[in-house]
């Protein structure tokens, strides 16, 4: 039964995220309009800035892995990081992408390559642009803590699993004078981003930038399915307490 | 329009969304446990490689910098940390003839005792301090209804960890206005609103997965 009903919401999810999609490629499609979410709608203009004074922008994903269970929160990771990189691969000093996992950083070294050859800037991609810095979340932590001096780094973007160990990089940040924009998979880490971080994101918000910057209808079109899978999850949940409440308890 | 398309980025595309699919396929369907076990085992054994490219790019960074100068003593000490502690872990292989297994068994435990675990634990206990001076930065902004429910949240958080301050069991007071106020605020609100927020990023997860497993978005290139 549980088989059938997981099957069941999966089939609605992919259908109305097809259906948005096609709906969203169509030519004369309207704009989708999304409520705003301030530490995004500032990114833009610290990636510029981190252009225009050749300092270097900041990208870590954390240590989401790939074949793990927070998989999905390193591609929502580099997706971001990716957007990030397609605007500042122009700068004196390219933008640096970090994880703590080998096969993040294949991938991420293959998604840069990619955009650095669509922008006819092969020759500008170097293999450091993306670095396994430790391999366990507290090694990461303290290992990107002295990036932040040595490399002029202008703005951090701390976007994947991050725990507790994410105040390390954001107290070096802050001794540095170095804005931090924080997103965490993690329910600790996004209390401590809120805390310690200049700007933070929470809840779903983390998987929502991707499209947030590149505003693509493909992938803004994701969130509109998200939402009315939200929809039917609080209309499912209603249903089930009122059932649950007219059933007479033996 | 068809000349575009690279054959690399459809054969990746193809191995790509086929796994996915069989994969996502076998964890809901009972009958699929042996695919399941035979797609983890590629699965670990790519995990195994992975983590070998891990290791070689932290190397290359490390040496890279040391070689260009444009790092402090942090790189020499990782470059040294990660050769003495492959040589200690490649103890075991060395014949018996040259180290005791006592003195093998004693080195490493040497290491683990006197130096990885007491660096973890310091630098643990580092983070506690920095997440105290964090909380006292957040005092420092401009005040915000989500910063005041942040901190209203700290505070009953601080509460509910120190030793039975308002515990109904120990104080005897099972059913008291103070308990019931208690037991919504920690049971009720706080549950509440982790299960929002996980729900949220469920579908948030749930949406991502799908875009990858309908190959809407294509995180893989060369």
């Amino acid at each position: 039964m549980v088989t059938l009903i997981t099957l069941g919401v999966l089939a609605i999810f992919v259908m109305v995220l097809l259906a948005f999609t096609v709906a969203a490629r169509r030519p004369g499609a309207q704009a989708v309009s999304l409520r705003e979410l301030e530490p995004l709608r500032d990114l833009p203009t610290h990636v510029g800035e981190a252009v225009e004074s050749g300092r270097r922008l900041h990208v870590s994903l954390g240590h989401a892995a790939l074949g793990q269970a927070d998989t999905v929160t390193m591609l929502a990771g580099l997706n971001t990081a990716s957007q990030v990189a397609s605007v500042a691969a122009i700068s004196d000093r390219p933008p640096m992408i970090t994880s703590a996992d080998g096969a993040a950083t294949l991938l991420t070294h293959d998604v840069l390559r990619q955009i650095y050859r669509e922008q006819n800037a092969s020759e500008r991609y170097t293999g450091n642009a993306a670095q396994v810095v430790g391999l366990s979340p507290l090694s990461l932590a303290a290992g990107l803590t002295p990036l932040v001096k040595d490399d002029a780094i202008a703005s951090n973007i701390v976007i994947g699993a991050f725990g507790p160990e994410v105040a390390l990089l954001t107290e070096a940040s802050q001794r540095q004078k170095v804005a931090t924009l924080g997103a965490s998979s993690d329910l600790t880490g996004q209390a401590v981003l809120l805390a310690a971080a200049d700007q933070a994101l929470v809840g779903e918000d983390v998987y929502a930038s991707g499209a947030y910057l590149s505003q693509n209808p493909g992938q803004l079109a994701g969130l509109r399915a998200q939402d009315v899978m939200r929809w039917i999850v609080i209309i499912g949940m209603m249903v089930g307490i009122a059932l649950k409440a007219l059933t007479p308890s033996n | 329009m068809l000349k575009n398309v690279r054959f690399g980025n459809v054969v990746l595309a193809a191995v790509a969304l086929l796994s996915g699919w069989l994969t996502l396929l076998t964890l809901l369907i009972d009958g699929l446990a042996d695919l399941r076990q035979l797609l983890l085992g590629w699965g670990a054994l790519l995990m195994a490689v992975a983590v070998m490219a891990g290791v070689i790019n932290l190397l290359r960074v490390h040496l890279n910098r040391l070689l260009t100068q444009s790092a402090g003593w942090y790189s020499l000490f990782m470059v040294l940390g990660f050769g003495v502690t492959l040589l200690l872990g490649l103890l075991p292989a060395v014949p018996g003839e040259l180290f005791s297994a006592e003195t093998k068994a004693a080195l490493q435990d040497f290491s683990f005792r006197y130096i990885i675990t007491p660096t973890s634990a310091a630098l643990s206990a580092l983070l506690l301090f920095v997440l105290v001076l964090a909380g006292m930065r957040v005092l420092r902004r401009p005040p915000s209804f989500l910063l005041l429910i942040f901190l209203a949240t700290a505070v009953i958080a601080v509460f509910n960890l120190s030793p039975s301050v308002f515990t109904a069991e120990e104080t005897g007071e099972v059913g008291s206005t103070w308990a019931l106020i208690w037991a919504a605020l920690t049971q009720v609100l706080a549950v509440a609103g982790a299960r929002g927020l996980l729900i949220g990023m469920a579908l948030g997860v749930l949406a991502t997965g799908l875009r990858v497993l309908l190959a809407l978005d294509r995180p893989y290139g060369d």
